[in-house]
């Protein structure tokens, strides 16, 4: 985990199955070997059907490998999801990946995610990948009750989830942030050391990842944050992705798809 | 058949390149291509010192194309020669180093520096960057500058010059003139067109630098045009880019009057484009039976 990939593929596939699985949320799934062979949790691939109105590429982290097969959650945003969600099974989409450098290795036992909404694909895939005596906690934030989706696939993989919803239609009722804070609250007063061992993990919007990176650091905890960023290539070479990043004295501007998607969130100058 | 083109001091082995700032030092590309079927690369603009480059959001897509303000990031032309070149020199494809500066001295300084590495094959002199507030386009959009530009940075360097013009002036022949004038190779055309776009729910410019430069399949007729209209005017020979993504595209602007032409934006939404071009070429060669690339283009 958490090193650029070696081996990069360019395909042009049959959709295996582009279902709806709530309102706006979608799973793509495509067989490919090659790309799933080397694909590990965090790393992401860029989507676009071959008949395509839409001139870029666009960024879906891995969300799921079962063998050969590999799975995309996405949400419609804008144009380029709209038409990725019309696509057919059998009809053709070119994909190049897998990228990114993915989630890093940890000695830490117990996981905690943190995702707002469609910010949770990667996560399950990280579940799949987890070794065997991991303790992992999902805190999803979504809107209301129809986005309370995945539940089952993740306990599956024996992760807990702990559902926060904006209006209380839901699981908890606030922000997933509060539901992370009362738990590492009440962590501390379970034990006498004021450091909890515990890894964060979080994916979702900027505002909420940069919420997640501040109790992390309150906390003392470290936390891995994967950026959702608009790119152009997803090679490393239009630029067009950065994030601000603490390197030097000024800072320095890295890109999402390359030295990311998977940033440490002390790493980032949060803006 | 015989591919192999010249732009002046500059011979390459195919007219197929890519356009600076779509191909980084061609690292990632070598993970999905081999860089040795292309005619050559224009590596990333390189700045004397490393340059940090624009706050994000640097890119948008926009109706066939994309507008981008990345604002020159680079590693700066030291790290280049040490980091990149040997990486690049491994390939049989010529290396080409757009460069860029706030003063004609910068320009001068670095084309200097590169001028001792045997390696690199050609300069691109980039007069023409709308994203950077010094240098670059104030460069461009005046022919004075331009000629004088062009012919201290000849004066530095002994193989091949290009200098990539904007499309942002009234009279593109006056620019081409005053390179050839200059005693450059070549003209590279066109850098992108300024443009930009809002986010209405924000309600704000979508990239923070405001403005930036589209390229892509929009802009195509325009540089088309300005290809041709200087190939009819001046007498230099024309490196011809703006968006080409397809063979059928190349085609046409070595119609219009291009000797080799970029890849730019294409390498973005099909990694494999500049390959596929390349291909695509040698079969339309084959199918009207042309025996030399550059009996393709109009006399």
């Amino acid at each position: 985990m958490g090193k650029i990939p070696d081996l990069i593929f360019y395909q042009t596939l049959p959709v295996l199955k582009n279902e709806k699985i709530a309102d706006k949320f979608f799973i793509l799934s495509l067989q490919t070997a090659e790309m799933a062979r080397g694909a590990f949790p965090g790393q992401f691939a860029m989507l676009k059907p071959e008949r395509s109105s839409v001139l870029l590429g666009r960024p879906y982290s891995v969300y799921k490998r079962e063998g050969d097969i590999l799975s995309f959650l996405y949400k419609i945003y804008g144009k380029g999801s709209r038409e990725l969600s019309r696509v057919k099974s059998g009809e053709k989409i070119n994909i190049w990946g897998p990228l990114g450098k993915g989630f890093q290795e940890t000695s830490l036992r117990e996981w905690a995610f943190v995702a707002g909404g469609v910010g949770v694909a990667p996560f399950l895939f990280l579940a799949q990948e987890a070794p065997k005596n991991i303790s992992m906690t999902l805190y999803f934030g979504i809107k209301n009750k129809d986005q309370a989706i995945l539940q089952k696939e993740f306990e599956d993989l024996n992760c807990k989830v702990i559902f926060v919803t904006e209006d209380g239609s839901y699981g908890e009722k606030g922000w997933v942030t509060d539901a992370v804070k009362k738990f590492l609250d009440q962590k501390l007063k379970t034990q006498n050391s004021k450091l909890i061992p515990i890894e964060l993990f979080t994916c979702g919007p900027r505002l909420m990842e940069k919420a997640v990176a501040q109790l992390a650091q309150e906390y003392h905890l470290r936390c891995q944050v994967a950026f959702e960023e608009y790119m152009g290539c997803g090679l490393g070479t239009c630029m067009g992705c950065v994030v601000k990043c603490h390197n030097g004295k000024e800072g320095q501007y890295e890109r999402v798809c390359r030295e990311g998607p998977v940033f440490m969130a002390d790493h980032i100058v949060w803006e | 058949m015989n591919l192999s083109v010249e732009l002046g001091r500059l011979k390459l082995k195919n007219p197929v390149t890519v356009a600076s700032g779509t191909f980084g030092y061609g690292e990632e590309f070598s993970q999905l291509i081999d860089l040795n079927e292309l005619g050559g690369i224009f590596v990333k603009g390189l700045t004397l010192k490393p340059k940090k480059g624009n706050p994000p959001q640097r890119i948008v897509e926009t109706p066939s194309g994309m507008l981008n303000s990345i604002g020159l990031q680079n590693v700066g032309v030291e790290a280049f020669i040490q980091k990149k070149i040997p990486f690049l020199k491994k390939y049989n494809t010529a290396i080409l180093a757009n460069i860029n500066g706030v003063t004609v001295e910068e320009y001068e300084e670095i084309a200097e520096r590169l001028n001792a590495i045997p390696e690199v094959a050609a300069l691109e002199i980039n007069l023409s960057c709308p994203n950077v507030k010094e240098g670059g386009i104030h460069f461009g959009t005046n022919p004075d500058k331009v000629y004088e530009v062009t012919s201290r940075v000849r004066k530095k360097f002994s193989r091949a010059v290009l200098t990539k013009l904007s499309p942002h002036v009234t009279d593109i022949v006056a620019m081409a003139e005053a390179v050839r004038s200059a005693g450059a190779d070549a003209v590279s055309v066109i850098n992108t067109l300024i443009g930009m776009a809002f986010d209405i729910d924000r309600r704000k410019p979508v990239l923070k630098s405001i403005t930036g430069g589209l390229s892509g399949p929009a802009i195509k007729p325009v540089a088309l045009r300005l290809v041709y209209e200087i190939h009819s005017k001046v007498n230099i020979p024309i490196l011809g880019m703006g968006g080409i993504s397809t063979a059928e595209d190349a085609v046409e602007f070595i119609l219009a009057g291009s000797t080799a032409i970029s890849i730019g934006t294409a390498n973005f939404y099909d990694p494999l484009a500049a390959v596929k071009i390349l291909k695509g070429l040698k079969d339309y060669m084959k199918k009207f039976g042309f025996k030399n690339i550059n009996e393709l283009k109009l006399k």
